[in-house]
């Protein structure tokens, strides 16, 4: 791993503001950039990333729900993606990956702790540098505690949303994690000034606007059949959302190269004492 | 036959010649009271018999033969009277024997014979009366206290690379004490709890297992609904950082705060409390996130043997104050060090001269090193119990060590 990893929590006020794609699209760009990346679906009552891989056909694999009511381990709810020639790669983990889950989810709960002690393994176990947490619209403990373990809180607007409310929701999600925060105002509708709308965001969110990008019915119509990046890289939003990306990880250390010090690296923190997970990764306890 | 009789006058000089007469052929030691004279006094001397003339109204008669009434046994009473029958009615209808001419001594004999043993086995009887409650009391305690060992856990989590033992002894059949272990987190943390419920027998009873069962049921089984936003928020407003709480906080810290509401709330009348000691521990690093209610410092005894530190007070006890704040401790076992937890029935035992065990001495007794959990949990065990010798056990005594083992031992598994 280059560097301490870099956790990007993508979080909006409302819902319908291209999120997911967005950040589904950074995550490939990342991982074509040479990165190890994962990303992790924590909407659990409205889960949608999985769909962009190519989840949806499996039904019978395990996800983040499956781990926070004790069926599996983190690691085990890991889809890998195909690697690239780029060198970097990238895992994903969906949210739940069976509408009854969430009915488990809701009447049971979780121990919230198991959100952060899970990214922490995918961190340590995969030797990841990237992880992108998806998370509800609006607020849940899923979001709290994904603002919470952020690095980076990337909020994905649309410039009709940019309202009082989103506003107090943003001071909210702030107050939940010290973290650098940056604005996307996503879906700009031709004919607006892209100026107008930063100025505009950047009052509402006194933060930084790293990207605005413009509306685009090619990747409405693909909708959530796959990655738009990876059907049309060379498409004008791809190129923003390259440099959107490319800005996100701007002061990361560059990727390490793949190759014998890259695999030391990894077996020496794996053979790291106070993690455990020598075991192939499962905590559940054994009996002496 | 050698009674002692007292005759109880209403007027002087009323009594029969011939029953004192009587009496005395029958070798009883007769006295004369007065009526008045014995409402004015507190006591009266003991007596077997007590003949009493008739025109003593039954209900000042009720209140002298208290005054009779020498260890809890009153005399046999006889109402006596020589021509005033229509006062005889009354004490009759409260069911009084009584005397009537003429006073025969082999009459009077038979009489107080028959009355005496009518008394003695009306005496048998409310003593065997006593004894079957006293039997059934002791049966409902044998059943109070074999249930009661159902609160407590049959065997504790065992997990890889860790040893849990536990020490029990109540001072009565019951206990206010108890412990617990058990798996929380999906069985990724072992959560474990000391407590001890204020005062002993069967109220503290009563009450241990009430919060024993809040405790755990809230921790396995409902303990889980948080709401994040709102811990993180107080933590950051707390340290300035956000704090995700850990694994295994959440189900601890909601066992303790409702258990707290609910013994507040429903129980403030009983005034009864627990100091406990909770925590959650993490197999996998030795990590142990805990609360300390009130309760005395458990030892985290370190593998050297030398060096040790107690975990203090993160709270006040459980079921004082509603709405109270408990804080979080935080610690790590390392590999060979022990954590002993224990009530105030160890340190607070007293040998037969009436010297307290004391922390030096716990202290003295669990600080082995390089063993263990067992070794020291049996060798304080020992030690405390000749310290007790044949003095009384004035409470209950529990103690619960967590053992990690030492690295080499961990590696051979």
């Amino acid at each position: 791993m280059s560097g301490t990893p870099r956790i990007i929590t993508v979080h909006s006020y409302r819902g319908g503001t291209g999120k997911s794609t967005t950040v589904a699209n950074a995550a490939l760009l990342a991982t074509a950039a040479g990165r190890r990346v994962a990303i992790v679906d924590t909407d659990i009552q409205t889960p949608g990333l999985h769909r962009f891989f190519g989840l949806g056909r499996f039904a019978a694999c395990r996800s983040l729900a499956d781990y926070l009511v004790g069926k599996c381990e983190i690691i085990e709810a890991v889809g890998s993606m195909p690697a690239d020639e780029s060198g970097g790669s990238l895992w994903v983990v969906p949210a739940r990956s069976r509408i009854n889950e969430i009915n488990e989810i809701l009447t049971h709960g979780y121990d919230i702790g198991l959100l952060q002690e899970g990214f922490d393994q995918l961190i340590e176990e995969l030797d990841l540098d990237v992880v992108f947490l998806d998370t509800h619209s609006g607020m849940a403990n899923e979001t709290a505690v994904a603002v919470a373990v952020s690095t980076l809180l990337l909020v994905i607007t649309r410039a009709d949303h940019l309202t009082s409310e989103a506003r107090e929701n943003f001071v909210l999600a702030t107050r939940l994690g010290d973290s650098a925060t940056s604005v996307v105002v996503n879906m700009v509708p031709e004919g607006i000034t892209a100026d107008l709308v930063c100025q505009r965001a950047e009052q509402v969110y006194q933060s930084p606007v790293i990207a605005t990008l413009p509306y685009c019915p090619e990747v409405a119509a693909l909708g959530t059949d796959g990655l738009f990046a990876r059907h049309h890289p060379e498409h004008e939003i791809v190129a923003a959302y390259r440099a959107m990306t490319a800005t996100i990880l701007a002061d990361l250390p560059g990727p390490a190269r793949p190759g014998p010090a890259r695999s030391a690296n990894r077996s020496a923190r794996r053979g790291s004492a106070d993690r455990g997970l020598a075991h192939g990764g499962l905590r559940r306890l054994g009996r002496a | 036959m050698g009674y002692q009789v007292g005759i109880i006058e209403s007027v002087s000089g009323e009594t029969p010649p011939q029953l004192v007469a009587a009496f005395d052929e029958l070798q009883s030691s007769v006295q004369i009271f007065n009526v008045d004279a014995l409402q004015r006094s507190e006591r009266a001397p003991q007596v077997d018999v007590i003949a009493v003339s008739a025109q003593v109204p039954p209900r000042e008669l009720n209140d002298i033969l208290i005054r009779f009434s020498g260890d809890g046994v009153v005399p046999v009473v006889l109402v006596f009277t020589e021509k005033r029958f229509d006062c005889l009615e009354q004490h009759i209808r409260f069911g009084r024997d009584y005397l009537v001419p003429p006073f025969l001594p082999s009459l009077l004999g038979v009489r107080m014979r028959t009355c005496y043993e009518r008394a003695r086995f009306g005496r048998t009887v409310t003593q065997t009366e006593d004894s079957a409650r006293l039997i059934a009391a002791d049966r409902d305690m044998e059943i109070a206290r074999e249930i009661q060992v159902g609160f407590l856990p049959v065997e504790l989590p065992q997990p890889a690379g860790w040893q849990l033992t536990s020490s029990f002894q109540p001072a009565r059949k019951v206990s206010g004490d108890f412990y617990d272990a058990f798996t929380v987190a999906n069985g990724r943390r072992v959560a474990f709890v000391v407590a001890d419920v204020c005062d002993k027998g069967i109220g503290a009873a009563l009450f241990m297992a009430l919060i024993r069962s809040l405790l755990r049921h809230t921790a396995e089984f409902s303990g889980l609904q948080s709401l994040a936003a709102e811990q993180i928020i107080a933590s950051t407003q707390d340290s300035g950082k956000p704090v995700v709480p850990v694994v295994g906080v959440t189900p601890m810290m909601n066992a303790i705060r409702s258990t707290n509401e609910y013994l507040t709330r429903n129980h403030a009348a009983q005034a009864y409390f627990a100091t406990l000691f909770f925590g959650v521990l993490d197999p996998v690093t030795g990590r142990v996130a805990y609360i300390n209610c009130g309760h005395n410092p458990p030892m985290l005894l370190r593998s050297d043997g030398l060096s040790q530190s107690t975990l203090e007070h993160t709270g006040p006890a459980v079921g004082v104050v509603p709405d109270c704040v408990f804080d979080l401790g935080h610690t790590r076992l390392a590999p060979g060090d022990t954590l002993l937890v224990y009530t105030d029935g160890v340190t607070e035992a007293r040998s037969p001269t009436g010297e307290f065990f004391g922390e030096e001495r716990l202290l003295r007794a669990a600080r082995l090193p390089g063993i263990s959990g067992k070794t020291i949990s049996d060798n304080v065990e020992r030690r405390l119990y000749a310290h007790i010798g044949d003095a009384a056990q004035f409470d209950d005594i529990t103690m619960m060590t967590i053992h990690r083992l030492p690295a080499f031992a961990t590696a051979g598994e």
